[in-house]
């Protein structure tokens, strides 16, 4: 089913979007610079002579911040006939060996599961989000932007699921009426979230996708593009998927998510 | 600022008298910084901390501790990430936030980001 072209395309506010999007980033990173030249210069900082120029920058993105909150809350209105249509027909199988990182502290429990928000998923949803590539893991810490973080461990898991959304398939994106406004994948779901405060695009599409009963869903990584992510919702595995830990030395042979898995976790908690 | 839940929590729940140096040493902010954070002021010294002030103050500590602990303990890396603007936030600052009161979303940003729910990767 094709929904695009019914009234609710997102084209020219997703572009306006990300031009102002862009010249937002462009004033922080001279924002960033001044606010750097300030600190490494105390006679700057104690006499504040940068003041006015980042008071200015400040204003310039005060701007910009206001028509980007209008902006995104109309994306999103625009953009849920495709969330509210969308079919529970359209599963993929996937198979292969994805990357989870971990603070070193949790190393035995690698497949421990969180229910805050993320990406594709809301509050009180367990997900567990993996990578096709080291690489991305460490991409994704982006907090501190700094060189160096507290010791992480990444350990290789074994994914079998036969039954997620993969929104790196062009037939999906195609089918579910995503292509037209698959831009909207990419945009920053902590700005509508901390900002704006609602739900971001991505996060309505996870808490649908679950409900429907995927297994999952397959997206490209925003922070390493060419790397596909997944994000696992272990609740919904259904018979002969399985998610676990790769270790031929067997000392990790408990770890592991699938239907019997859960159950047996289910018959444990009563 | 190091040791900060250890220094500060003591002074949080005493309710007694408070010091306003010691607290701008503490959270390493500048003097109207903590001020505009939690609505202290050097001139209320002699008065001790309202419900409201300790709540910022806890707050506070607790996005402090969480920086901390991310920075190994780098006090100018803590500082600087406080005062710089994010995209992610329309180019506030994680400062900003806190002006507005608004400790909720610095706070559950960290959580995220600093692990606890050991979600690394959040696309």
């Amino acid at each position: 089913m094709s929904i695009s072209g019914k009234g609710f395309e997102t084209r020219k506010d997703l572009d306006l979007f990300n031009s102002l999007f862009a010249e937002l980033s462009q004033i922080i990173t001279e924002e960033k610079t001044l606010l750097d030249s300030q600190w490494k210069n105390p006679k700057h900082l104690a006499q504040g002579e940068l003041l006015p120029q980042i008071r200015e920058q400040k204003q310039k993105l005060s701007g910009l911040k206001s028509r980007l909150i209008d902006l995104s809350r109309n994306l999103i209105q625009k953009a849920m006939p495709i969330i509210d249509n969308l079919s529970e027909n359209l599963g993929s199988r996937v198979r292969g060996e994805y990357c989870r990182g971990i603070p070193l502290r949790y190393y035995a429990t690698p497949l421990g599961t969180g229910n805050s928000d993320a990406r594709y998923s809301l509050e009180g949803i367990r997900s567990l989000y993996l990578a096709e590539w080291e690489q991305a893991v460490m991409f994704e810490r982006r907090l501190t932007g700094l060189k160096a973080s507290p010791p992480h461990v990444h350990f290789w898991i074994e994914v079998k699921l036969n039954n997620i959304l993969d929104l790196t398939s062009e037939r999906t994106l195609r089918e579910s009426g995503i292509e037209a406004e698959k831009d909207l994948l990419l945009m920053e779901w902590e700005s509508i979230q901390d900002i704006c405060k609602e739900n971001a695009f991505t996060q309505l599409l996870g808490a649908r996708v679950y409900e429907l009963g995927y297994e999952g869903i397959s997206f490209w990584s925003v922070r390493h593009p060419e790397t596909k992510n997944i994000v696992v919702f272990p609740d919904n595995l259904s018979a002969g998927s399985l998610v676990e830990v790769f270790d031929p030395t067997g000392e990790y042979s408990n770890n592991r998510i699938s239907i019997e898995d859960n159950m047996k976790c289910l018959r444990r908690d009563k | 600022m190091t040791n900060l839940a250890n220094d500060l929590s003591p002074l949080i729940k005493e309710g007694g008298k408070y010091d306003f140096d010691k607290y701008v040493a503490l959270t390493g902010l500048k003097k109207s910084e903590l001020k505009e954070i939690t609505g202290l002021t050097e001139l209320r010294s002699d008065r001790p901390l309202s419900q409201d002030n300790r709540n910022k103050l806890r707050s506070l500590t607790k996005i402090l501790t969480y920086l901390i602990y991310e920075f190994q303990g780098n006090e100018e890396a803590v500082s600087h990430w406080i005062h710089s603007p994010r995209s992610q936030w329309f180019g506030d600052s994680p400062l900003d936030l806190m002006q507005r009161k608004d400790f909720e979303t610095v706070e559950n940003y960290l959580k995220r980001h600093c692990e606890p729910d050991m979600n690394m990767i959040k696309g």
